[in-house]
């Protein structure tokens, strides 16, 4: 899968820019009546059938069904707007991908009263020292959202730094090239190959006694 | 080999065997391959050059199987968590607001 870059570089301003406020003002439709049939095409062929994996990438971001819900929302109905720049045919995927991306930190920024939703910080620390506190300090709100899915891997998942667990979401849940998740998350291909590194030893550790246990891993010489 | 034992075994630090005839470093550098040739990021010669290791240390090959084994725990974790009812409103209220005349 390659990335079509024109359409990035063309929307990324406009999407990390909350233009899209709805303020007061004169009544208008976003298209013509013809350009709508052609978006509305594009949009049902070419965007929605990714609602399923923005969901899931919403959900792991946000750790909310309501949360997720509004972004997965708020990422389509940016989408739409900026039909007019996203060539048809080019990658949709990677494109909504990002356009969530920038969503959530938005909505970040303007919430970030509350700290534990993204750990920044904690993600940095590690990436300087190596080391995480963050094992053995899962936010209690995740670890009841964890049991209800009944998912030891969302468990693993969670306790993660954000930055850590966007990339192996990316990379191993939706396989995304390392090349596309830079560009969906604005970083470096070195960085995307280190984090990912750095993120699958800590799911390692954490989920070994999971993965003997569920019999993923045996010892064949037996 | 015994559950318990097994865990003992790859339990002090992450997957590293303390029995690979390499050290930790020449380890570390292996996964990172591995997990490029699973991501599907190395060129032929590259990739040719890690089978052929995985082929021939029995060691290479066991990280291999680790390093798949995750990949498919994660998908497997991930598949069990679908909600329709939660995908299909956000359908229904997608399909509205494409359908309203916006304020500018």
């Amino acid at each position: 899968m390659t990335m079509d870059t024109t359409a990035h570089s063309v929307n990324s301003e406009y999407l990390e820019d909350e233009t899209f406020e709805i303020t007061d003002g004169k009544e208008q439709s976003i298209y013509t009546s013809e350009e709508k049939i052609i978006y509305d095409k594009i949009f049902e062929e070419e965007l929605l059938p990714h609602i399923k994996s923005l969901y899931h990438f919403a959900y792991r971001l946000c750790n909310d069904e309501d949360d997720a819900n509004d972004l997965v929302q708020d990422t389509f109905f940016k989408a739409y707007r900026f039909l007019r720049s996203y060539e048809k045919g080019s990658n949709a995927k990677a494109w909504l991908f990002r356009i969530l991306k920038n969503s959530f930190i938005n909505n970040y920024r303007k919430n970030s009263k509350e700290p534990n939703k993204v750990d920044y910080e904690e993600a940095e620390q590690f990436l300087n020292t190596g080391k995480s506190s963050h094992l053995n300090t899962i936010d209690m709100r995740e670890k009841v959202y964890s049991n209800t899915l009944g998912d030891e891997v969302s468990m693993a998942l969670n306790s993660l730094p954000m930055d850590f667990k966007t990339v192996i979401v990316l990379c191993d849940i939706e396989e995304f090239s390392y090349e596309e998740i830079a560009q969906i998350i604005d970083i470096p291909i070195g960085t995307v190959r280190s984090r990912l590194h750095r993120a699958r030893q800590l799911l390692k550790e954490y989920l070994m006694d999971y993965a003997i246990s569920m019999g993923y891993i045996k010892n064949e010489k037996d | 080999m015994e559950e318990k034992d097994l865990k003992q075994m790859y339990s002090k630090i992450g997957v590293y065997r303390e029995d690979s005839p390499y050290s930790q470093e020449e380890c570390e550098i292996i996964i990172k391959q591995l997990e490029e040739l699973l991501d599907g990021e190395l060129s032929e010669d590259e990739q040719s050059n890690i089978l052929k290791r995985i082929e021939s240390c029995e060691y290479c090959l066991e990280q291999y199987k680790i390093e798949k084994s995750f990949r498919q725990i994660l998908k497997d974790g991930v598949l069990n968590f679908t909600n329709n009812v939660i995908i299909n409103n956000i359908k229904q209220t997608i399909a509205k607001i494409r359908n309203q005349t916006f304020l500018f």
